[in-house]
C-alpha cells in the first residue's frame, strides 16, 4: 500500500448555479489500492463538499454508484483506481437528466420497471407450502434475478440515448424474469407490453448493456428469448 | 418531453422477423451465387463468355431478381429501424420513410433493368 | 399561510419510515388493506441494506432435514445468551413459515432441492439446515420482489427523503418533518401511525459490513423525541468481514463447509467451540478470531485470519456462493477458487434500538407504555427478538415478520383512530438543525470528526471492552458532540446537498454512540455480544435485564427496570457449543 498522486476530471452541474455541466480538475493523492468511491469520498471529505453523488452499500450489491469512468459504465464501489491508471475522468450516466453533478434522475428508469408488471401474475389458487420449482426451471430465470438495477445497462444503450420512450434493457430483462417464471400465469399481458416499437423491438442487439452489467447478466442473450417468446406467441 | 415508456399501437415483430427469415434467405442466396458464379469454373478464373452464358439461363433471373428483392428489404428495413430509433418527430420520420422508399424503388428499377441486360446479352 | 395549505404537507394514513424489508413488508399490509401507505426513504427502496444480507432466511421447514418450531425458538434464545423476551421469540417462530411461504408465492427466486421445494443450508447456532437462500443473494431478492409488490398494490414513494424530526408529544405520535433530498426544502408529513423501519447504527463503527445509509437515524430521532432506547450496547461483530474493507462474506460460507484458519493453518475453533466448530454463533467466533489475532496468531501476526473455500471446489463456490466470491476477486483481487480470503471481525448488526412490544407499538417506559401511534420492526427495533445476540438469518425473518405485523396493528390503529394535531410549529426543530449548518459561524468540518468518531469505536468499542477504552470513548465523544456544534457545510445548494445529509447524520451517530457506551460502562458482565474483558462471566443475578436509556437535559440516563421475559421451560443455561 502506497500514496500515489492522480488526476480525477469530474462533470460537475449544480442547477440554479450553472448553466451547463463543466469539467473540473481535482489533483489529489490516495492510496494505490483505492477504488472510484474511495476517490469521490476523499474529494467530498477533505477537498470540496459540494461534490454530490450516490454511494450506500460498498459491495456492489445496492446498485447506487453506477456512473461513466473513463467511458465506461462501471459501479464506483467495486472499480479500483488501477483498472485506468492515474488520470480519471468521471461522468454521471448518459440518457438521463443530471439533478446534481454525478446524481442523475432515475426517476423515468424506475417508472419503466413498473410498466412491464413485475410481479407474479396468478391464476391458479396458491398452494399451502411452496409452489414446486424444479432447479432446471429456476436456472431458466436465476441469472436475470441478479439484477440490482443500477442502470448501467439502459444508460449504455444507444438505443436508449435517442429515444427516451424505449423501454430498455434493465426493465425488459425484468419483463423476461417474469415471464419465464415456471410459477407465472400472466405472460400474455407483459408479452402484450413489450411487443411494441418502444418495446423489444428498438433492442437491435447491440450487445453495449451486457458489457455494461456489473453483475455480468447476459442480458441481450435473455432479451432475444424474450423476442423469439413474442414471436411464437403471435404467431 | 414525456420520458416514460409510451406503449404505440403498432407492435415491431413482424418487421423483427422478416429481417430475420430475410437474412435466412439472403444466405441461401449468396451460396448458390457462388455457387453459381465462382466455384463451378473449378480452380482458373472465370471468364466473361461463361457468365454471359450463364446469365442466358432460364434460372438466372429468377435468382438475381430474388436477391435484389431480399438485400433491398434486408438492407432498407435495417435502416429504417435505426431511423426510427434516431428520429422522434413524426413528420421526419415521414419524409425518411419516403425518402427510403424512393431509394428502394430507384434501385429496384436500376437492378432490374441491370438483370434484364445481362439476360439479353448475345452469346458472342 | 396555515400549515395544510403548504406546498409540502402530506396527510396520509401511515407514514413508513425506510424502505428496507421491514419498511416495506408493513406499507404492502396497509396498502393491501385499502389505507394510504407513504414509504419515505433516504435511498431509492432497492438501495435499502436488506439487499446486502446474503445467506437466508430462517425458518423451520424442515425442507432437507428434520425440524422443529420448538428447536427454531432455543436456538434463537440460546443464541441470545437468555437476554431475549421468550414471548417475542415464540410469536416469531410461529409466524415464520407463513413468511417465507408468502415470499415464495410473491415470487422470490429460492434455491430448490431436486424435488422442487425451497432449499435450506446450515447457519450457525441453528441445530438444523434452517435458512432458506437464493444463492447468496437471499436479501437482495426479498428486497426487489417485496418492492415490486409495493409497486403493483400503489403503495407511495418519497424516495430520498432524510427524517429531520419526529412530531410526538403527550405520548401520541402525529407525523414528522422531512427534508427532500433531490430539490431541497422541508415536509410535514402528517399520519395517524407512524413506523420507523430505519435499519442498524453500524456505522459508528469504521470497520463495518454496514451502508453508507446505516446511521441509526431512527435510534436517534427517537432519543431526541425523548423517548428510550433499549439494549444499545449489543452489538454484533461479524466474523468474516472482508479484510480491511469489512464488507460481509457471508455466514453461508461456513454453512457450505467453509473453515476458518490462522496463521499455523489451524481451524482454531475447535479450542473454542469443539461442537460446534465454525458455526457457532457470531459473537463465539468473532471471540475466538480477535483472541487468535490479539495472541499473535493472525495472518503473518497481522490483524486477521483467512476464510477458506477451497476444499469446496470450483463448482459448489460458483453455484451457491458466487456473490462471495466475486467480493473476495474484485476488492482483494483473491481467487476463492484457489486462495484463502483474508477476514476480520466487522461491526453488522445492531440487536439494540427502539424498545416496542409485541404488537410493534414503540413503549415509553420499563411498564411498556404505548406511544399512541408509533411503531417500529426490523433492525431499528428491540423487542428484544434477538437479545444479546442475534443468530444468522434471524434477521431477514425478523424484518419481514414483524414488518406485516406492524403492518396488520398499523391498519387497526387507524381504523380506530383519526389524524392527531400537530403542535403549532412542526418545522421548528428540522428548520433549527438546517439552520446551524448553513448559517453557523463555526469553522468545523463534518468529515474529521466522523472519522475519529468511527475509528475510535473499533478501537475502544469493539469485540473486547474494558472500563478503561470505554472511559475514554466516552470522553472523546463528549469532545466530538462539542466540536459538532461548530461544524457548518460546504453546499448551500438545494439540490442533492450530499455535504448538509452527511452533517445532519453525523449528528445522530454522536447522540446515540453515547448511549451505546454509557450502557456498555454500566453493564458489568459479558453477555452475547457485549464482552468485558474486565467482567468475562454472564452475570445472571444481577444483569439478566434490559437496558433503557434516555437523554434528559443532555445527559444519559439508564434505567434496568424492565425484565426479560423467561419461559418456565426455557430457563438460562449455561451456553456451549
Amino acid at each position: 500500500m502506497a500514496m500515489i498522486d492522480i488526476s480525477a476530471k469530474i462533470l460537475r452541474y449544480q442547477p440554479g448555479k450553472d448553466e451547463k455541466p463543466h469539467w473540473q480538475v481535482f489533483d489529489i493523492a490516495v492510496e494505490d489500492e483505492s477504488t472510484i468511491l474511495d476517490v469521490l469520498n476523499e474529494i467530498h471529505w477533505q477537498h470540496d463538499g459540494t461534490l454530490a453523488y450516490r454511494r450506500s452499500c460498498r459491495s456492489s450489491i445496492c446498485g447506487s454508484c453506477a456512473m461513466k469512468v473513463n467511458g465506461r459504465n462501471v459501479l464506483a464501489c467495486e472499480t479500483p483506481i488501477h483498472r485506468f491508471g492515474r488520470k480519471l475522468k468521471i461522468e454521471p450516466l448518459s440518457g438521463f437528466d443530471i439533478i446534481k453533478d454525478l446524481a442523475v434522475d432515475l426517476d423515468p428508469f424506475f417508472a419503466k420497471l413498473k410498466r412491464i408488471k413485475p410481479y407474479l401474475l396468478l391464476d391458479k389458487p396458491l398452494p399451502d407450502k411452496e409452489f414446486v420449482q424444479s432447479p432446471a426451471q429456476l436456472e431458466a430465470i436465476g441469472e436475470s434475478t441478479l439484477c440490482i438495477l443500477c442502470a448501467a445497462c439502459s444508460a449504455a444503450c444507444p438505443s436508449s440515448w435517442p429515444n427516451s420512450e424505449y423501454l430498455g434493457p434493465a426493465a425488459l430483462l425484468k419483463a423476461y424474469r417474469f415471464i419465464f417464471d415456471s410459477r407465472d400465469d400472466g405472460a400474455d399481458q407483459r408479452i402484450e407490453i413489450v411487443n411494441d416499437k418502444n418495446g423489444v423491438w428498438r433492442c437491435h442487439t447491440i450487445f453495449n448493456c451486457m458489457e455494461a452489467c456489473p453483475k455480468k447478466i447476459k442480458i441481450t442473450e435473455y432479451l432475444s428469448r424474450l423476442k423469439v417468446k413474442v414471436v411464437e406467441n403471435s404467431l | 418531453m414525456n420520458k416514460d415508456f409510451k406503449q404505440t399501437s403498432r407492435s415491431g415483430s413482424l418487421p423483427w422477423l422478416l429481417q430475420r427469415i430475410s437474412a435466412v434467405i439472403l444466405f441461401v442466396l449468396l451460396l448458390l451465387h457462388f455457387i453459381t458464379y465462382h466455384f463451378l469454373s473449378k480452380g482458373r478464373a472465370v471468364n466473361y463468355q461463361e457468365i454471359v452464358a450463364k446469365a442466358g439461363s432460364w434460372w438466372f433471373p429468377l435468382l438475381q431478381f430474388a436477391f435484389l428483392l431480399t438485400a433491398l428489404y434486408h438492407g432498407l428495413n435495417g435502416v429504417w429501424s435505426v431511423l426510427e430509433d434516431y428520429t422522434a418527430n413524426k413528420f421526419w420520420r415521414l419524409v425518411w420513410y419516403g425518402l427510403l422508399l424512393t431509394v428502394g424503388a430507384v434501385l429496384l428499377f436500376v437492378g432490374t433493368l441491370t438483370i434484364i441486360k445481362l439476360y439479353t446479352l448475345p452469346v458472342a | 399561510m396555515k400549515i395544510d395549505e403548504a406546498r409540502n404537507y402530506h396527510k396520509i394514513d401511515t407514514v413508513i419510515v425506510g424502505a428496507g424489508l421491514a419498511g416495506l413488508r408493513a406499507a404492502l399490509e396497509v396498502a393491501k388493506s385499502g389505507l394510504a401507505a407513504a414509504v419515505i426513504s433516504k435511498v431509492y427502496p432497492t438501495r435499502s441494506h436488506s439487499g446486502g444480507a446474503q445467506g437466508g432466511i430462517a425458518a423451520a421447514l424442515a425442507n432437507v432435514s428434520e425440524d422443529s418450531l420448538e428447536s427454531h425458538m432455543f436456538d434463537t434464545i440460546k443464541g441470545s445468551d437468555y437476554l431475549a423476551d421468550q414471548d417475542i421469540i415464540e410469536r416469531f417462530v410461529n409466524e415464520a413459515l407463513k413468511t417465507v411461504y408468502e415470499f415464495e408465492h410473491m415470487g422470490v427466486p429460492f434455491s430448490r432441492t431436486e424435488d422442487g421445494r425451497i432449499n435450506q443450508r446450515p447457519f450457525g447456532g441453528h441445530s438444523s439446515p434452517r435458512a432458506c437462500f437464493a444463492q447468496d443473494v437471499t436479501g437482495h431478492v426479498l428486497l426487489h420482489t417485496l418492492y415490486e409488490q409495493c409497486l403493483q398494490h400503489n403503495v407511495l414513494f418519497f424516495n430520498e427523503f432524510q427524517v429531520l424530526s419526529l412530531l410526538v408529544s403527550e405520548d401520541v405520535s402525529r407525523g414528522l418533518v422531512a427534508w427532500d433530498i433531490r430539490s431541497g426544502g422541508l415536509h410535514i408529513f402528517q399520519a395517524r401511525a407512524v413506523l420507523l423501519a430505519t435499519g442498524g447504527y453500524g456505522r459508528a463503527w469504521k470497520v463495518t459490513s454496514n451502508a453508507h445509509a446505516n446511521t441509526g437515524d431512527g435510534v436517534a430521532l427517537v432519543l431526541e423525541a425523548g423517548l428510550p432506547l433499549e439494549d444499545m450496547e449489543f452489538v454484533q461483530f461479524h466474523p468474516t468481514g472482508l479484510y480491511k474493507h469489512g464488507i460481509l462474506l457471508s455466514e453461508a460460507a461456513r454453512g457450505e463447509g467453509a473453515y476458518i484458519l490462522n496463521d499455523k493453518g489451524e481451524r482454531f475453533m475447535k479450542t473454542y467451540a469443539a461442537a460446534k466448530m465454525e458455526l457457532a454463533p457470531r459473537d463465539v467466533v468473532s471471540r475466538a478470531e480477535q483472541t487468535e489475532i490479539n495472541e499473535g496468531r493472525g495472518i503473518g501476526g497481522k490483524d486477521y485470519v483467512y476464510l477458506d473455500l477451497r476444499h469446496l471446489g470450483r463448482e459448489k463456490i460458483l453455484e451457491r456462493l458466487p456473490q462471495i466470491y466475486d467480493l473476495a476477486l474484485n476488492y482483494l483481487k483473491v481467487d476463492g477458487i484457489k486462495e484463502a480470503v483474508p477476514i476480520q471481525p466487522t461491526a453488522h448488526y445492531s440487536m439494540g434500538g427502539i424498545p416496542a412490544n409485541v404488537r410493534t407499538e414503540v413503549i415509553k417506559d420499563a411498564a411498556g407504555t404505548v406511544v399512541k401511534g408509533l411503531y417500529t420492526a426490523g433492525e431499528t427495533s428491540c423487542l428484544s427478538l434477538h437479545g444479546a445476540n442475534r443468530l444468522g438469518t434471524n434477521s431477514l425473518q425478523d424484518a419481514a415478520t414483524f414488518g406485516r405485523i406492524a403492518g396488520i396493528h398499523m391498519t387497526e390503529f387507524c381504523r380506530g383512530n383519526s389524524f392527531a394535531g400537530l403542535p403549532a410549529k412542526p418545522l421548528e426543530v428540522a428548520q433549527g438543525k438546517i439552520d446551524r449548518l448553513w448559517n453557523g459561524q463555526g469553522k468545523e468540518r463534518h468529515a474529521p470528526i466522523r472519522e475519529k468518531l468511527q475509528e475510535n469505536m473499533t478501537k475502544y468499542l469493539g469485540v473486547f471492552r474494558n472500563q478503561d477504552d470505554m472511559l475514554k470513548m466516552l470522553v472523546m465523544i463528549k469532545e466530538l458532540q462539542e466540536r459538532y456544534r461548530q461544524v457548518t457545510v460546504d453546499d448551500h445548494g438545494d439540490a442533492f446537498n450530499l455535504d448538509l445529509i452527511e452533517a445532519l447524520e453525523l449528528e445522530n451517530l454522536l447522540s446515540f454512540s453515547e448511549v451505546i457506551v454509557e450502557g456498555a460502562l454500566a453493564r458489568q458482565e459479558s453477555r452475547g455480544a457485549h464482552f468485558r474483558s474486565d467482567f468475562p462471566k454472564r452475570n445472571d443475578g444481577e444483569w439478566l435485564k434490559h437496558t433503557l436509556a434516555w437523554r434528559r437535559d443532555g445527559k444519559i440516563v439508564l434505567d434496568f427496570s424492565k425484565g426479560v421475559v423467561i419461559y418456565p421451560q426455557y430457563q438460562p443455561q449455561e451456553r456451549k457449543y
